[in-house]
């Protein structure tokens, strides 16, 4: 009996310890004597002062303050605070508590109340975080290309989906077993159903993927040798516009060091339900290099950027800045696949920079493009810029959310609120993908980059995000599948001029140097 | 099949072979490994990248076998360190000794103390003496050991047993080991087959082998056909060792048939008898023959040459290339650097390999893809910053990343003003266990350039920093150095280069120009007078001002030289030998006799 009353208390008394410490462990810090700071806290990533989606991951950050301790209140009003507390500055946001968070606070101002400790000054307040949750949600998923930045060869680059909503990601393809490089992946208006990409060198073609059946073709004709590149689909479905590009790199002695140029470059018309290629002397002129398609959403115009074609005595060293694009307009009729006639909206000669990577919104209101020093591959240039046209007022801004690094390779949602693009600010090298709102009035709010569960991963990251693009759903087709149309030759069709194609000549530039793959 | 407990007389009477033999055998391995092989060669040939990051983890739980690539980078980034890369290596000889001896224990007692279970270890060996060979594959296959190992611990357990802990371990074993898995299941199908005669097991084994790689690259992973089924067990793009792995892979499952078959039985008597002695002989022979014939000197003395230049002990080098001569382009590349470092290249290049010309100085455009750290490490002691950023990332891509990319590009991103990616490099480099004194050695610079004076790697690529822009010529990198000395005609190195490239290539007059332009007050190294006599003598020239800067000897020496010549009938191939005799190190044997035009095509 004495035993049996000693083991019972030892058992409460082991009961009452436990519990203490779980009630010491998970005590709330006393955050109620604390001084203010005049500034506003170093964040990682920087998410202050931002607008963003209603359905976004949570924006997991690091607080660059020194501190033992910190506590984060974001909150939309009094009444739904989600208080964080943590030893260590990394904040990681409970999904459930963000997802209802932003629910409740669709259109309205959102506040981080940042709270850290030190032994010397005890708790410091700093200047309080605003962002906004807008009302226009973003597509639900985002399709980039992930890899390291590419010169020659690579070991292994993949096309991956995000699920902006969460922080699942998902492989649409990979050059881990097969080999060659995978580029310029596309869709449809956003629908990820009907989409392409390309695959160079190894089982080199271009997969395109359309009424659940999927193929490769050989994009090569007796006009163009080159692969096709640059893609857009018409949103009838069955067009699809291309580039053909003779892409030469090369590298300069100081400041950005590597550097691309087109030596000559067409645009071509593929036709998926015939399986042909046409050309138009308004597309692919001997005297200019046409590159960049884009449809407009209705269909009825296409939107590009031109270059007068250069010379067979084309001189590099001379001449590489003085290749600048123009953005050029034409009109197009898809039943008689007629062109109009080109009409040059952003003339090179008058901005005295070069254009690139038009991209229309899908309300048709705006043309998001790139503009740069010289050529066609901004990504490359420290000096490139993304400017926004008005197609209503013809009105050109270049945005805020520029940096003094490379901005490009942007993408629209298919509400137009939002905007996707690659920058290299953070690096210099290797490229991260930044979102901004884009309000009624065509202002372009300051961008915050991807979300990611663990962000200090930013940091040890040596790969680049490109070509981001969103789609409204996820892809409906399985890697393997991708993988399977790449190496199975019955699958592979190869395109056809169109009948009674006429072929102008062509300047042969050079052809001494060495001219790379799309890099 | 019935099975016999293993004799425990025998057992007891080789006890002492059993651990004698063995403590002995794996120590001179041991030594043979840190001696001979040297396991920093190893880790100069991979560069193992290793992060203590749960991002880098995940890199790897993606994809079969992922795991063993994984484990393999973090052990063998300690080859690093030779005597532990030694003990690494030696471990694994011994771990599968151990696992063939504890296998055979369960399926042919005979076997249990056999010689033939060295075998293994002798095939490793072998594997381990090719400095590419990744741990990657012999982890896999004693992953696949010990798979084996487990599933015979259950052979007295019911069939379904069995089949149970058969699933279970072939799914494990391809999710870590890839496609070992086949070995697995084909040790299992034997087993079951020729020992239990369960030919029901045995059939749906064999199914479930060819079933699992299908079913994980359908539903699980994205593979293509080859790789769900072979990934691991063929060899990759820059690494073909021959026979030796599937001669080690498939040794189990052979002596597995001829257990089954039975005929294995007259190993014991013969081993136990006075042939024990022969036995053991002719296992050491073996093991020498294996160790003679797997052994690569040239291999070893690239990677000496390389290992040394990396860390930059230039004389150490020059030393190892007089004692081991070697015509390999990297070799001849070093070699030259260290000439530079050491402030030898004027006097004494020639005394080394320069058949390779101008290639030898800058690595031909078709090497360059190979040894694009190389080609960045060059850049950087020429101070050009943007085209050794530009290799090494060209290494970073065609390559796996390793942390000297990452000291590379923290080195030219602090200089260069770009902190973001300093800090990341740094970041990564502190999640290593090799370089993390490193970073936080090179993290004060990043905020602190005014201290860069403090850091001799800092403060001379500061001092030689190029700003003004060209387009580099990559078919012809001399050109290249001709406009850094317009920039800086202080880059000491770059008019070196300049010098030797004139050289090497025969245009003197340029040679003569550069040196009148630049050095006409200086004392002229050997080779520069060497050169200057023989623009002098092609051209006829004056000596005017330019006899200055000769020597009474070398004059004297380039008479000699031409007499020696004229002895022969001005025949060079006839003079050849008393030439190399008496100024085989010198312009003048070069000119006359090396061909580097040749000597590319051949390599070619």
């Amino acid at each position: 009996m004495k035993h049996e009353n000693k083991y019972h208390r030892s058992v409460v008394f082991c009961l009452v310890a436990v519990a203490l410490l779980v009630l010491a462990c998970s005590g709330q810090y006393d955050i109620s004597d604390c001084k203010s700071s005049a500034r506003p806290p170093r964040l990682y990533p920087d998410y202050s002062d931002i607008v963003i989606p209603p359905n976004i991951a949570p924006m997991n950050f690091v607080i660059n303050e020194a501190g033992e301790k910190f506590v984060v209140d974001i909150y939309a009003d009094s009444s739904s605070v989600i208080r964080l507390q943590s030893k260590s500055p990394r904040i990681v946001i409970p999904t459930r508590s963000w997802r209802h968070l932003l629910h409740r606070s669709v259109g309205r101002p959102i506040y981080f109340d940042i709270f850290v400790y030190t032994a010397d000054e005890g708790w410091t307040r700093h200047q309080r975080v605003v962002n906004r949750v807008a009302s226009a949600p973003i597509d639900h998923f985002l399709v980039y290309r992930f890899l390291r930045p590419n010169y020659t060869v690579q070991e292994e680059m993949t096309i991956r989906q995000r699920d902006l909503e969460s922080y699942r990601e998902s492989l649409i393809m990979t050059t881990k077993t097969i080999s060659g490089c995978i580029n310029c992946h596309s869709f449809n208006q956003g629908d990820p159903s009907q989409m392409l990409f390309h695959i160079r060198w190894g089982a080199a073609g271009m997969i395109v993927a359309r009424q659940d059946e999927i193929c490769k073709i050989d994009t090569r004709t007796e006009f163009n040798s080159s692969p096709a590149a640059y893609s857009s689909w018409h949103p009838n479905g069955r067009l699809a516009a291309f580039s053909v590009n003779k892409v030469f790199q090369f590298f300069h002695a100081a400041d950005d060091s590597r550097d691309v140029i087109d030596l000559a470059s067409d645009l071509i018309l593929y036709d998926c339900d015939d399986n042909t290629v046409s050309i138009d002397a308004k597309i692919s002129s001997p005297f200019y290099m046409e590159t960049f398609p884009n449809w407009s959403p209705d269909g009825a115009s296409l939107y590009f950027c031109r270059a007068p074609q250069l010379r067979a005595d084309f001189d590099l060293e001379e001449g590489y800045r003085d290749i600048q694009y123009d953005l050029v307009r034409i009109p197009f009729e898809p039943d008689s696949k007629t062109w109009g006639e080109p009409e040059t909206l952003v003339s090179a000669a008058e901005t005295k920079l070069s254009c690139s990577h038009p991209r229309i919104s899908p309300d048709g209101k705006y043309l998001l493009f790139c503009m740069v020093d010289y050529g066609n591959f901004p990504i490359f240039h420290s000096s490139a810029d993304l400017y926004l046209l008005s197609l209503a007022t013809g009105e050109i801004q270049r945005l805020a959310v520029n940096s003094d690094k490379p901005e490009g390779f942007h993408s629209w949602s298919s509400n137009s609120r939002w905007i996707v693009f690659t920058s290299k600010r953070d690096n210099g090298i290797f490229t991260r993908l930044y979102f901004s709102h884009v309000d009624e009035s065509g202002v372009v709010h300051k961008p915050f980059i991807l979300p990611i569960k663990e962000p200090r991963h930013y940091q040890t990251l040596f790969k680049s995000f490109s070509v981001p693009e969103l789609i409204r759903r996820p892809i409906p087709y399985r890697a393997q599948q991708f993988i399977d149309a790449a190496l199975d030759e019955h699958l592979e069709r190869r395109a056809q001029l169109a009948p009674d194609t006429e072929i102008l000549p062509r300047p042969d530039i050079d052809s001494t140097r060495t001219v790379t793959d799309f890099p | 099949m019935t099975f016999s407990a293993p004799n425990p007389r025998l057992l007891r009477s080789s006890s002492i072979d059993m651990l004698l033999f063995p403590v002995l055998y794996f120590t001179t391995c041991f030594f043979y490994i840190l001696w001979r092989l040297d396991p920093a060669l190893s880790y100069q040939c991979q560069v193992p990248p290793f992060l203590c990051d749960e991002a880098f983890l995940r890199n790897f739980m993606a994809f079969p076998g992922g795991l063993s690539e994984y484990l393999s980078n973090l052990l063998s980034q300690f080859y690093y360190f030779p005597w532990i890369g030694a003990a690494i290596m030696t471990a694994c000889l011994l771990a599968a000794l151990l696992l063939m001896r504890a296998i055979t224990h369960h399926l042919s007692p005979q076997l249990h103390n056999s010689l033939l279970l060295y075998i293994p270890s002798i095939l490793m060996l072998i594997l381990f003496s090719q400095y590419e060979h990744r741990l990657t594959y012999t982890l896999a296959w004693l992953q696949s050991l010990v798979c084996i190992l487990c599933y015979l611990r259950q052979k007295a357990k019911p069939p379904l047993v069995r089949l149970g802990v058969f699933l279970l371990l072939s799914i494990v074993i391809y999710y870590t080991g890839a496609s070992f898995m086949l070995l697995f299941a084909l040790a299992a199908i034997i087993f079951e087959g020729l020992f239990r005669r369960n030919l029901l097991l045995t059939s749906f084994y064999l199914s479930f082998m060819i079933a699992l790689p299908c079913a994980a690259r359908t539903f699980f992973f994205i593979l293509t056909h080859e790789s769900a089924y072979l990934y691991l067990l063929l060899p990759i793009y820059d690494y073909r060792p021959s026979l030796t792995p599937y001669m080690l892979y498939l040794y189990l499952p052979l002596l597995f048939i001829l257990a089954g078959a039975g005929f294995l039985r007259g190993i014991e008597r013969f081993e136990n008898r006075r042939n024990k002695k022969f036995a053991v002989a002719l296992l050491i022979l073996l093991t020498i023959a294996a160790a003679l014939v797997s052994f690569d000197p040239d291999m070893r003395t690239i990677l000496r040459v390389d290992y040394y230049a990396h860390h930059g002990q230039w004389q150490k080098l020059l030393d190892h290339v007089e004692e081991h001569p070697s015509d390999d382009i990297l070799v001849a590349f070093q070699t030259n650097r260290a000439l530079y470092h050491t402030g030898r290249m004027p006097s004494e290049m020639f005394a080394y390999d320069q058949t390779w010309g101008v290639a030898g100085l800058f690595l031909p455009p078709e090497a360059r893809a190979f040894f694009s750290i190389q080609v960045s490490d060059l850049y950087w002691d020429l101070g050009f910053l943007n085209e050794a950023e530009h290799w090494v990332l060209e290494d970073h891509s065609n390559f796996s990343f390793s942390p000297w990319h990452l000291q590379r590009l923290a080195l030219i991103s602090i200089l260069k003003g770009n902190s973001g990616l300093a800090d990341m490099c740094l970041n990564a480099l502190s999640k290593t266990i090799l370089y993390r004194g490193w970073a936080n050695r090179y993290r004060p610079f990043v905020t602190q350039p005014h201290r860069l004076q403090e850091k001799r790697q800092l403060s001379y690529g500061q001092r030689l920093y190029i700003d003004k822009d060209f387009i580099i010529n990559s078919a012809f990198p001399e050109q290249d150095i001709q406009s850094v000395l317009a920039q800086n005609s202080e880059n000491r190195m770059a008019f070196e280069y300049m010098m030797v490239t004139h050289m090497l290539t025969f245009r003197l007059g340029m040679l003569i120009t550069a040196l009148q332009s630049d050095r006409a007050d200086l004392f002229l190294p050997k080779h520069y007078q060497e050169a200057v006599v023989v623009f002098l003598h092609n051209t006829q020239g004056q000596m005017g001002e330019i006899a200055k800067w000769l020597s009474p000897k070398t004059r004297a020496e380039f008479n000699d030289f031409m007499q020696i010549l004229a002895r022969h009938g001005n025949d060079a191939t006839e003079a050849q030998d008393e030439l190399r005799e008496k100024y085989g190190r010198t312009y003048w044997y070069y000119s006359l006799f090396s061909n580097p035009a040749r000597r590319m095509a051949q390599s070619k």
